[in-house]
């Protein structure tokens, strides 16, 4: 009879990254689909564009890194899905392919996964928005943004309802608020997303919105922008947040000041709350630095 | 103990099998007895080729202060003294003995005084070996200076790994003998009080325990302490690094000195006090997810884990799976059966890969899990990272030594990084470069 002989421990969780990738996509998918509800065919497009681009960009660097292109991890299917969720409705199909291009190769010029410093997603849009500015987020009827409404003085044209079922203008997969709250109940129960991030970020963001406009904005501020989708699922993308429980406090934290700073000072519009990702994302190593003092282990009395 | 752990990982109870009364293995036709505790005590062989011997008589005894006593366990005839292995991978030497099924008994005299003086060599001469504390004789800790100092007894009755229950159904099964030895220990440091410690989950045995006291023992002051079922809250390394006085020997909770002990080491003492019965045995969980008779056993000394596989009875021969000697956490798979357990032993696991999903290691992705899990306080993907780079100075400086090895971090991780095995090997080499 033959036994196997292994280093302890010889037990382990049921949770694969491959399984974490999994779930997060169909989270996406969701969203997509009440994009698709509101928006119609342009949609699909979009999804096409990037997801195609987003694998086929995976497959040449893996390609080029390791000599043999293998599958290993899922992860360009979610950076695929997130670029289109965010993506503006009258979008050109060439610039989905230029956008998922930027944001893999963001990934594989640090190293590959684990080791990017940006979202990449999140680079990929802000570099099509710098490029291009013409895009236009208008739902049918000229609405604007429930952000452009806000600024421009014309809260009143706002309908709390609508802003949370997304009948709005707005990214394709980032207006139906409901939805994406769905999204983060289910994350959160398989522990993929961390609670922290979303407390402190709502926390901070409505603390300055409160000091600037006032009190009667903070819900639709919150609700409007791409800011919950961003934070649920873009905040806790693990590589490039912290990995300690009070650099992630403070990253969130960071994260939600810069955004409203830059959501109601900006030019931005709804790839504001991008820019401050980004911004948090540089300095997330070094919140990492910060408290790793905290962890050197337990000290010995001796 | 109201130490707050920072991490910990929660594992589920798989089957209840405290529940059931402890039995006694069926005596195999031959013991080999290893002489050796794991830390390598050397010891004098008192027994030659062909000699008679009784259950309960001198085998070996300790040539310098340190080493433990170890005692035949069975009544018959020296075989053979052979090397081998023991189950944690040293070699020494056993002495193997035919069993002739006469069971002749010796036993040591009776105690006349219980003072603590004739407690305290009772202790010494019993046999009885720590597993928590690295596999050292008990009575090592309990010097002339620290007895009869008033520090506080905690007695440890349940186990936070869901393969070890051989602690709760002690306590469930044998409760007088278990607060009879505890009570002997404290009698020893002339304790004011005893605490049982208990996961919170244990509460059948919490129960029988407070019943029992109530009816029996009403004047015995003691108290119940409760510690978080998450895996390693109730590890005797991680208390003693983290409330260390003096090394090995005292606990530190709440500013007064304490002693810990286990219902396992209680029941034996007060066995080898009350009964003179030299501790010769010990009771082992005998556990796993591929073996039909699952129990906690009295499994003398030197059964080979063949005779106990033959006994417990495999669910799938044909299949390959893991022997282990301890948890299914922390234990060491064994490459064969031919090796004797012994009063180190805590529990024997056959667990096929059912427990383990095999994957391919894939690139660490930051998630932090590991750092939340780590009850040392620890970085586990940093020292991962700086442990394949070789950089073991830098990893020195992350507190690699204060790791107790748990498998927390290897556990939750979901890239499936082989973090505890790397940092446990870099810590070797950094042991080996100090000496």
């Amino acid at each position: 009879m033959k036994y196997l002989v292994s280093p302890a421990p010889h037990k382990n969780t049921r949770q694969t990254l491959n399984e974490m990738y999994i779930v997060v996509s169909l989270m996406l998918v969701c969203c997509l689909l009440s994009g698709y509800i509101f928006y119609g065919m342009n949609v699909l497009i979009i999804i096409a564009s990037t997801l195609v681009s987003c694998l086929l960009f995976e497959f040449i660097f893996d390609m080029i890194k390791t000599k043999s292109a293998h599958f290993p991890h899922l992860s360009s299917v979610v950076t695929g899905l997130l670029l289109a969720c965010i993506m503006p409705l009258n979008m050109p199909w060439f610039f989905g392919i230029f956008a998922a291009a930027i944001a893999i190769a963001s990934k594989y010029f640090f190293g590959g996964l684990g080791n990017n410093l940006f979202n990449p997603a999140a680079l990929g849009r802000l570099v099509l928005g710098v490029i291009s500015v013409g895009f236009s987020y208008e739902y049918f009827g000229g609405q604007k943004t429930a952000l452009d409404l806000i600024l421009t003085g014309n809260k009143g044209e706002l309908e709390l309802a609508k802003l949370f079922t997304g009948e709005m203008a707005g990214a394709v997969g980032t207006t139906c608020i409901v939805v994406i709250l769905v999204a983060m109940i289910v994350l959160m129960i398989l522990k993929i997303i961390r609670w922290e991030n979303i407390v402190f970020a709502g926390i901070s963001f409505a603390g300055i919105v409160w000091a600037t406009l006032g009190f009667e904005y903070i819900l639709p501020m919150l609700l409007s922008g791409s800011f919950v989708f961003a934070t649920v699922f873009m905040l806790n993308d693990p590589t490039s947040s912290p990995y300690t429980f009070s650099g992630r406090c403070l990253y969130s934290i960071a994260y939600g000041v810069i955004g409203a700073f830059v959501m109601l000072h900006g030019i931005l519009g709804e790839t504001a709350i991008f820019v401050a990702l980004l911004i948090c994302n540089m300095v997330a190593p070094m919140f990492d630095a910060f408290v790793s003092i905290f962890h050197r282990g337990v000290k010995k009395n001796d | 103990m109201g130490i707050n752990l920072l991490g910990g990982i929660r594992l589920r109870k798989i089957d209840n099998i405290e529940k059931n009364d402890i039995l006694e293995i069926r005596p195999p036709e031959v013991y080999s007895v290893p002489v050796l505790c794991s830390k390598g005590y050397p010891v004098e062989i008192t027994v030659k080729v062909g000699d008679k011997v009784k259950d309960g008589s001198l085998i070996a005894k300790p040539t310098q202060s340190k080493g433990a006593f170890v005692y035949s366990p069975t009544s018959g005839k020296v075989v053979s003294i052979v090397e081998k292995f023991t189950p944690v991978g040293i070699k020494c030497k056993h002495v193997v003995i035919s069993n002739d099924n006469k069971l002749e008994e010796h036993t040591f005299s009776e105690i006349a005084e219980k003072t603590p003086q004739e407690l305290l060599k009772r202790l010494a001469v019993s046999g009885i070996v720590d597993a928590n504390y690295g596999g050292s004789p008990t009575y090592l800790r309990y010097t002339l200076s620290a007895i009869e100092k008033k520090f506080t007894l905690y007695v440890i009755m349940s186990n936070t790994d869901p393969y070890l229950s051989a602690n709760e159904a002690l306590t469930i099964h044998r409760t007088a003998q278990v607060v009879g030895g505890a009570k002997y220990f404290a009698k020893l440091l002339a304790s004011e009080q005893i605490v049982f410690v208990f996961t919170g989950r244990a509460r059948l045995a919490r129960k029988t325990l407070v019943q029992y006291l109530k009816k029996n023992e009403p004047q015995l002051k003691y108290k119940i302490k409760l510690i978080s079922n998450n895996y390693p809250s109730d590890n005797i390394a991680l208390l003693n690094e983290r409330f260390k006085e003096k090394k090995g020997a005292f606990v530190e909770t709440f500013g007064k000195k304490a002693f810990v002990e286990d219902a396992i080491t209680c029941y034996s003492y007060f066995n080898s006090v009350e009964y003179g019965k030299p501790c010769n045995y010990r009771t082992i969980t005998i556990s796993g997810n591929n073996i039909i008779r699952k129990g906690n056993y009295i499994v003398k000394n030197g059964t080979s884990f063949g005779h106990i596989l033959e006994v417990a009875g495999v669910i799938n021969k044909d299949q390959s799976f893991k022997v282990l000697n301890g948890g299914i956490m922390m234990g060491f798979a064994e490459y064969t059966t031919d090796i004797a357990s012994n009063p180190e032993t805590q529990s024997i696991n056959f667990v096929d890969d059912r427990e383990y999903n095999v994957a391919e290691e894939s690139p660490c992705i930051n998630c932090g899990k590991c750092v939340l899990a780590c009850p040392m306080n620890l970085l586990p993907n940093k020292l991962d990272d700086l442990c394949t780079r070789r950089k073991t100075f830098d990893a020195e400086r992350f507190g690699i030594k204060s790791c107790i090895e748990c498998g927390c971090c290897s556990y939750v991780c979901p890239s499936r990084r082989y973090l505890t095995q790397r940092i446990s090997v870099t810590k070797r080499q950094l042991k080996g470069g100090e000496q």
